[in-house]
């Protein structure tokens, strides 16, 4: 039984694709080309041979029952409000003031498309043979 | 999901003896026990009393055994908590008629000590008792049909048919020709239910057509407009000979469905049922009136919204109105 | 005071429910195994009624219900990953955002709607997803003090973390995050010999011993750097999960110089010679990390999880390295473990209930029988109701000799008997067995039962006490989650090898060669996937290999999953009858009813039913 019932394959979804689109195309995008711009990296792509070792230190070692609070949202509206609260502190591994001022532009826009987008996945049964299912 | 019920050459089936189940179910899910003798029960049905208790011995189907709620919620458990001393063995079977459950208290509960009897009766039972096929949904949620033990009357006599029931279940193909006109295939217009059912319109009617339905000259149960319906007669001499075989106080409550308990209609079954009762001497409880005091609000709570079962607060307010009856019953047993 | 906590993992694969009262594991099981659909990603609706309905508690009496993943965070990995990526990789932002937005985030609310209610909490709890899989690596060992390693694909961000646990409590100090994962790097080459990425990788692991590592220095030249503390970067370049929805991309490709193997093409000797090299540089990690984090944490106990951690060939070299005295691997270590361990870590620190330990110095997953069991009331009625025929055995004894008695006539007997388990492997509760003497059981049980490629291995499961008399192992393995060598002596010799490059990779004629006196269950590197079986864990299976080795000397028999391939393995009675019926097991034992094959009546059924489940 699927988790969310849902109207696969109809003028619905159709324009819910589009709202990725415009929201990939016109907010993303340019945040993209600004972290670019200032030569912000979000994460290593190649190795470092300079590097002693790639293991990073955690920032939390424990974990307090605070912590079991936190990871999820319950609306749209709460969701921009972490998001904003993340990103400001440059996202879960801090990447830096900067970087997470130029992400926090996004928080907006990602709550509104979660309006569009939500209850619009189907639960597939199906898991993909063809990359590990990492979202 | 796990099979429930087992096979019974008598009944047609009851609950796997020692089972544990928790049900799927529109509540978010309830859980069942079954006692070794396979009825919904916390505990061993024992012949002996148990010292300082008062114990009655309660038949029914569904709405008895309580479909959609645990085991402690139930109205019968419930009435226990009102009465510190009652103890109540349920031996509710649901989807079966007053005519199986009948075949139960014969096979079951002889030998049992108890105080007195109690036969509620669902009032949709009387379409029950003449089918000799009942549909039920597989685990697999197909339709399919099982044979059931039915009584017959012939000569004014009641002559047991199909004992032992086919075990298996069988397609409504493969129902023999003479048996296709005694088909219980749930309510008077199948096709409605079952376009309701597809066009997911069954969602919203449980509401919407309970509002209408006093004003169409639509009859719930017919059957019960006459003492002669051979329906009701078959009700008739089966409850009959149920109560004279009793030693012990009988207390007879016809149960009604939510059709009666939201509108205005006047249960036409109120009539057959205290003519019985004149004729048999048993102890009579009608619990519409005192579930119609309730508001329309409170009283569409009292079922689920798909489901047409009692809801806890459903049974909290049956246990409510049973209980002066059943202290009542009681006290004539002593 | 008791606390009841259930776990959930969802979403992604292998979905899963885990209930723990008092610190204690009451339950837990993957959905597929009700649905049906192998690796089953949806709201595990089943799995969580099985695992209120054996605490028999309802919802709305749980202390707090928690997740095994935090959604919001693994949102900001998915932006992230678009924002480095962009203007490539549309495609796989749109599909993420949709899945996040559209469903992952909102697990709150798809609890709510389910079990309607939130428990007594009121509101759904989150555990970080590498937390998740220390907690369940952990606080079921035996060990009161370990040393945590766990590695997977990725969680919200971290792939690998290193750690301590101690009494109640577990720190994780060191991380590996995204996109750097050994889980992925593997995929990589599990997608490109053609098998399936999220459930191909064991079998990957199966084909290595078949090839040569000689592409060990071209991984290490070019995809992944590795540090002498096992720490490790990929090189990104060669990898498609960043941008695309495949996990390999044409530079791969061109390294490999060929298009990935099309699935179930033939097999040649470059995917062997990938599997090989793949699984030295895995274990040469893994083994770097070990040492590292034994010398950096002092600890002499080490518990592993995360999906990587079914490697059980790269398991087995760290039992063998002896880097510490002792290791326990959490058998259910992909995703749904995490529902058990966001459970027990939920316990432990967000409540702060103390641990139990096992008296008898054993672990607390009691066997990992964790699942749904039927009572022999609930099999007679299911067999009576379909009139299937049957023998009743209520005697545990003479049920066991009578299937080992079978067994040693050479039938494959289908077993379902007790809780199921937690965990991908078969451990007797819901297991096919064979006799491992006879040259013909592997080839016959892949082609006639499993319906599978026949490259593949059986297991065996092995009295306890009788594991270093048929393998180079000293330690219990309850679990089938250590690979050991067939010991010395009773290795034969077949220059198997050599006959195989000659053959022209075809390995049908080496895969039958008898490589021991257990033939059906020993790798053609002579290792196996060793299962010790313990009377304390499961009674009735002990009974049946110790019913065989009355009979023939030998404790020990292949057994492999009651299912056939592409389906998940059975769950219940009508599961397994089922199964029995469609392939060709001589003997079906549900509970305490022996059923043979030729005394059933006909399956009315579809001849298509292989269509049935997508092959895996």
């Amino acid at each position: 039984m699927s988790s969310i019932e849902v109207n696969p394959q109809t003028a619905d979804t159709n324009s819910k694709v589009k709202k990725i689109r415009s929201f990939y195309d016109r907010k993303l995008l340019p945040v993209a080309k600004s972290l670019r711009d200032r030569r912000l990296l979000l994460f290593d792509l190649t190795p470092d041979p300079s590097r002693s070792t790639y293991y990073v230190q955690r920032a939390r070692k424990t974990v307090m029952p605070a912590d079991f609070e936190e990871g999820g949202c319950q609306s749209p509206e709460d969701l921009e409000v972490k998001l904003q609260a993340l990103w400001k502190n440059g996202g879960v591994r801090g990447k830096g003031a900067e970087a997470g001022s130029v992400m926090a532009k996004l928080a907006a826009s990602i709550a509104v498309l979660s309006k569009e987008l939500y209850a619009v996945e189907e639960q597939d049964a199906e898991v993909s043979p063809l990359t590990y299912v990492m979202f | 999901m796990r099979q429930v019920f087992e096979y019974d050459p008598d009944i047609g089936y009851r609950y796997i003896p020692g089972l544990k189940a928790r049900m799927p179910h529109e509540s978010g899910g309830y859980l069942i026990r079954a006692n070794e003798m396979g009825f919904r029960s916390q505990r061993e049905f024992i012949p002996e009393k148990n010292p300082g208790k008062r114990r009655i011995l309660l038949f029914g189907d569904s709405f008895t055994v309580g479909e959609g709620v645990s085991n402690e919620k139930r109205y019968s458990d419930l009435l226990e908590k009102q009465i510190p001393e009652l103890e109540i063995y349920n031996f509710g079977l649901p989807g079966t008629g007053t005519d199986q459950q009948y075949l139960a208290c014969r096979k079951y509960a002889s030998g049992i000590d108890h105080d007195a009897i109690m036969i509620v009766v669902m009032v949709e039972n009387i379409r029950r008792i003449v089918a000799r096929y009942r549909y039920y949904l597989d685990e697999n949620n197909a339709q399919v049909y099982y044979a059931k033990p039915y009584f017959e009357l012939s000569g004014g006599e009641l002559v047991l048919r199909h004992v032992p029931p086919k075990k298996e279940p069988v397609r409504d193909s493969e129902i023999p020709l003479e048996d296709r006109a005694f088909v219980d295939r749930g309510g008077r217009f199948p096709r409605i239910r079952t376009f309701l059912i597809k066009t997911k319109l069954e969602k919203l009617a449980p509401n919407t057509l309970t509002r209408f339905i006093p004003y169409t000259p639509y009859t719930p149960y017919p059957e019960y407009n006459s003492p002669s319906h051979p329906a009701w007669r078959l009700m008739e001499a089966i409850l009959e000979k149920w109560i004279k075989e009793q030693k012990k106080p009988v207390l007879l409550v016809p149960l009604p469905p939510h059709i009666f308990i939201e509108e205005f209609r006047v249960a036409n079954y109120h009539k057959r049922f205290s003519e019985l009762t004149l004729k048999t001497g048993c102890a009579y409880f009608d619990p519409l009136p005192d579930l119609k005091c309730y508001s329309m609000e409170e009283r569409r709570g009292f079922r689920f919204a798909q489901d047409k079962h009692p809801s806890q607060a459903g049974h909290v307010a049956i246990a409510q109105a049973f209980a002066p009856a059943v202290r009542k019953v009681l006290e004539g047993a002593r | 005071m008791s606390k009841t906590v259930l776990g959930i993992s969802a979403f992604y694969h292998d979905s899963a429910a885990a209930l723990v009262r008092d610190s204690e594991i009451i339950a837990a099981a993957q959905e597929e195994r009700f649905s049906r659909k192998k690796h089953d990603p949806r709201f595990p609706v089943n799995a969580i009624n099985y695992c209120l309905e054996e605490a028999g508690t309802e919802p709305a009496d749980l202390d707090a219900i928690v997740f095994y993943d935090k959604p919001l965070w693994t949102l900001d990995r998915v932006v992230e990953n678009c924002l480095m990526m962009a203007p490539s990789g549309y495609e796989q932002m749109e599909k993420a955002l949709r899945s996040i937005l559209g469903v992952k985030l909102w697990t709150e609310k798809q609890v709510q709607h389910h079990l309607k209610s939130l428990g007594k909490a009121g509101k759904l709890l989150y555990t970080e997803h590498h937390l998740a899989h220390a907690a369940s690596a952990f606080y079921p060992s035996p060990y009161r003090e370990a040393a945590i390693l766990t590695l997977d694909g990725v969680g919200e961000w971290a792939t690998t973390t290193i750690g301590v646990g101690k009494d109640d409590r577990i720190e994780l100090t060191h991380e590996i995050d995204y996109p750097h994962s050994l889980g992925l790097l593997y995929s990589a080459f599990t997608y490109y010999c053609g098998f399936k990425v999220n459930s191909g990788e064991y079998k990957l692991m199966g084909l290595a011993p078949y090839g040569d590592p000689k592409y060990v220095k071209l991984i290490y030249d070019k995809l992944i750097d590795v540090k002498p503390d096992g720490s490790y970067c990929l090189n990104t370049e060669y990898f498609g999960y960043l941008d695309r929805l495949v996990v390999t991309n044409e530079q791969f490709n061109r390294l490999f110089c060929g298009m990935p193997r099309q699935p179930e093409s033939r097999i040649s000797r470059k995917e062997m010679d990938l599997a090989a090299s793949i699984q030295v540089v895995l274990e040469e990690i893994v083994l770097k990390m070990a040492r590292h984090v034994r010398k950096s944490t002092g600890e002499k106990n080490l518990v592993l999880a995360g999906g990587v951690a079914l490697n059980c060939v790269a398991n087995g070299k760290i039992l063998k390295e002896k880097i510490f005295e002792g290791l326990w691997i959490q058998p259910a270590s992909g995703d749904a473990g995490g529902a058990l361990g966001s459970a027990l870590l939920t316990s432990h620190m967000y409540f702060g209930e103390k641990r139990r330990m096992n008296p008898n110095g054993r672990d607390t997953q009691k066997g990992s029988y964790l699942g749904i069991g039927y009572s022999p009331s609930e099999v007679r009625a299911f067999l009576e109701r379909h009139s299937y025929p049957y023998e009743r055995i209520p005697d545990l004894k003479e049920r066991a000799r009578k299937i080992a008695a079978a067994l040693a006539e050479g039938k494959v007997i289908g077993y379902l008997a007790g809780r199921m388990e937690f965990g991908p492997r078969a451990l007797g509760a819901r297991s096919i067995m064979g006799d491992p003497r006879r040259q013909e059981t592997q080839a016959q049980m892949n082609l006639k039962i499993k319906y599978r490629e026949s490259f593949r291995p059986f297991a065996p499961s092995v009295l306890a006490e009788d594991v270093a008399t048929y393998f180079e192992m000293d330690v219990e393995s309850p679990y089938m989650l250590l690979v050991a060598p067939v010991r010395n002596e009773k290795q034969i010799q077949t220059g198997w090898k050599e006959a195989l490059r000659d053959g022209g990779d075809d390995m049908l004629h080496v895969i039958n060669q008898a490589r021991s006196d257990i033939p059906a269950i020993t790798h053609v590197d002579f290792s196996a996937r060793v299962q010790s079986v313990h009377p304390e864990d499961k009674r009735d299976y002990y009974e049946v290999i110790r019913a065989f080795k009355d009979l023939t000397g030998y404790g020990v028999i292949v057994n492999t999953s009651f299912n056939v391939r592409g389906e998940p393995i059975v769950c219940s009675p009508a599961n397994a009858y089922k199964c029995f019926m469609r392939t060709e097991m001589d003997m079906l034992v549900l509970e305490d009813c022996v059923l043979w094959k030729d005394k059933q009546p006909k399956m009315k059924e579809n001849a298509d039913w292989r269509k049935e489940y997508e092959l895996d």
